[in-house]
């Protein structure tokens, strides 16, 4: 990266997240640019039941998707009423027009897959219901570099310290 | 500490869209942000810390990009005496992280250390010390109430690649 890498958050799932596809970039951006990393940990097998998680290889070289690309609904004093949706129908429209090939990670526990700031990715709909696909993924930003979430307009909240 | 945040996470109802929540939830969490009264100078940015921030506020984005990310990523990994320690395995990795935007690291984590980690998560939800946020599918920060977690996240190898 070059820069010194600082922890910001854990997330546990127990089941998979069936989240559409995203950038983490949206959620956890910064200024400069690209200065986040992910690292997902398979805490059990994944099958194509399961809802593992999926991605698009070399998405990452996609201009950054931010809320002046899609209708927010932001104002000056309050938030849009679901911006999250609107940036995934976005993120969708995008994977479409640039006919990008969906990939599979069938992780077996104990495997992990790091992802740039930029890699759109998301987790498949469970098929087989009532199934787990216990994971952790953990989030990095870079020192020295502002810290926000692009949706929300919160600066994030850092332990400096680590 | 009271944090909105925390509130928040379960919360789905109007007061997310306030602007105003967001900031109040900022000056209850202080100590978490005062990294950002230098780097604001550095950046030229003219707001206060506790203000909402979003890329409006930077017309004219910092053409400083990661490494990895410039057209000479992978002569730069051939002349690091780092690259050169990974087996071959992992360095087809990092070169599949410059081209493709992912890495790989195959069994990486052994079956007792997540045992473990399920372990103390079960345990967590099981005592409430956690619980899943708004979207019932997340459980947040779990590393600061289980060992197990916060070795995980601090697995150096990451830092280094």
């Amino acid at each position: 990266m070059g820069k010194k890498v600082i922890p910001f958050h854990t997330i546990n799932f127990i089941e998979g997240s069936e989240q559409r596809a995203h950038s983490d970039f949206i959620h956890m951006t910064t200024e400069p640019r690209g200065y986040l990393i992910a690292a997902w940990i398979a805490l059990e097998d994944c099958y194509e039941g399961n809802g593992p998680l999926f991605f698009y290889p070399g998405s990452q070289r996609l201009p950054y998707t931010l809320t002046n690309d899609f209708s927010s609904g932001n104002t000056r004093w309050m938030l849009g009423a679901n911006p999250n949706r609107q940036y995934e129908d976005k993120m969708a429209e995008i994977i479409n027009a640039k006919s990008l090939q969906k990939k599979h990670f069938i992780a077996q526990k104990g495997d992990v897959l790091i992802w740039h700031a930029n890699l759109i990715h998301g987790g498949e709909a469970i098929r087989d219901k009532g199934t787990t696909r216990k994971s952790m993924v953990a989030h990095y930003f870079c020192k020295d570099v502002i810290c926000y979430h692009e949706i929300s307009q919160r600066p994030a909240l850092l332990d400096i310290n680590d | 500490m009271i944090s909105l945040g925390n509130i928040f996470r379960n919360y789905t109802g109007l007061l997310r869209r306030f602007k105003l929540s967001y900031v109040l939830n900022n000056l209850l969490n202080q100590k978490h942000l005062q990294h950002n009264i230098k780097l604001y100078k550095k950046f030229g940015l003219n707001k206060s810390i506790y203000a909402p921030i979003g890329s409006q506020d930077f017309p004219n984005p910092s053409e400083d990009i990661p490494w990895l990310d410039k057209p000479n990523a992978k002569e730069r990994l051939f002349a690091s005496k780092k690259f050169e320690q990974f087996p071959k395995e992992i360095r087809e990795e990092l070169f599949r992280f410059v081209d493709d935007g992912y890495m790989i690291l195959k069994d990486f984590f052994n079956e007792d250390s997540i045992n473990q980690l399920n372990t103390d998560i079960d345990n967590l939800l099981n005592k409430q010390q956690v619980g899943f946020n708004y979207t019932g599918r997340k459980i947040m920060e779990s590393y600061k109430h289980s060992k197990t977690a916060n070795q995980f996240f601090r697995t150096r190898v990451y830092w280094n690649c």
